[in-house]
């Protein structure tokens, strides 16, 4: 090879060791999924929007749910990602002792979460809601409410899972700043995407 | 690479927990919207503000977004936002015909 073909130099747009958007790989490719992740929940947001402009008739979502519960609900999903954050910022400073106790209080508020939500499902299908009919008279109502919040119950499981495994490799040392940054973008996803179900299926 | 804030402690962890309050606030105060007598057209929009708010919030503060390349930037919300809102007009546009051949009359 001549020298006039050469590799383009290292920094220049598509030469090797370039870094498309200054970061690396890895967060880049999460910030792809977030993005993908993003518009499936949008999607699943706008088929709910359209059963509820389609739908003559809708219950009141106070009667059905118990707004104080869903409150603490969404407290206890804010304040883990407000503890994730920590746990982030920790691993960039190296104190490794602050990254520990603040992953660990990301997944008490994650198990948390998620414990809130087993007994909303269990206290719904307990009133007689199922995923094709309920008391309340509009069978789209809770097939929304199992698909919606199923989903994102699905997410924050596998973001619990996701930050044992980093909350393990922590604690034997062989957790990267990288890899702690990348599970709290994931966590506070799932956060984001709670902010919109809250609002559009609990509260309009 | 993009820098982030190398500081930790508790300034740090106090200025992310100012974060949560002003989210915590938001919450509080989109409930009361939902359950004011307000028409559905306003309620909706004041709602969706509020998200939209807090979602900026998340992304910017939490997820460290304002420490990242511009075009990563314009990329994350022209990819969630627009790209949300125009999933959002094709209903909007439809809903008449949507209203008219309601399954549920």
């Amino acid at each position: 090879m001549s020298d006039s073909q050469a590799a383009p130099a290292a920094g220049s747009l598509f030469g090797e060791g370039s870094l498309p958007f200054d970061i690396g790989w890895q967060k880049l490719m999460m910030w792809i999924f977030i993005i993908t992740d993003a518009l499936l929940f949008a999607g699943l947001l706008v088929s709910y929007g359209v059963v509820r402009v389609a739908s003559p008739v809708w219950p009141d979502q106070s009667v059905a749910f118990d707004m104080n519960y869903i409150t603490l609900m969404t407290f206890t999903l804010i304040a883990s990602s407000w503890s994730m954050v920590c746990a982030v910022s920790a691993s960039n400073a190296g104190n490794k002792k602050h990254v520990s106790t603040f992953l660990w209080l990301t997944i008490f508020g994650g198990v948390s979460f998620l414990g809130m939500q087993v007994y909303e499902w269990s206290h719904f299908i307990h009133e007689g809601a199922r995923l094709t009919s309920n008391p309340w008279g509009v069978p789209q109502f809770s097939a929304s409410f199992f698909v919606i919040t199923g989903f994102h119950g699905m997410h924050v499981t596998t973001g619990v899972i996701i930050l044992l495994i980093v909350a393990i490799r922590s604690a034997k040392g062989k957790a990267t700043a990288m890899g702690i940054e990348n599970a709290g973008l994931y966590w506070h996803f799932v956060d984001l995407v709670w902010v919109f179900v809250f609002a559009l299926f609990y509260l309009v | 690479m993009s820098e982030h804030p190398a500081e930790s402690g508790k300034k740090v962890y106090l200025q992310y927990a100012k974060i949560l309050a002003v989210l915590a606030t938001l919450t509080v105060t989109m409930i009361f919207i939902g359950e004011s007598p307000l028409a559905q057209a306003p309620k909706v929009f004041l709602l969706l503000l509020g998200s939209g708010t807090k979602a900026m919030l998340i992304i910017f503060y939490f997820m460290h977004l304002r420490f990242e390349h511009k075009g990563l930037v314009l990329t994350v919300l022209v990819g969630i936002f627009v790209t949300s809102v125009l999933m959002f007009l094709v209903p909007a546009y439809d809903g008449g015909y949507i209203l008219e051949h309601s399954l549920y009359k």
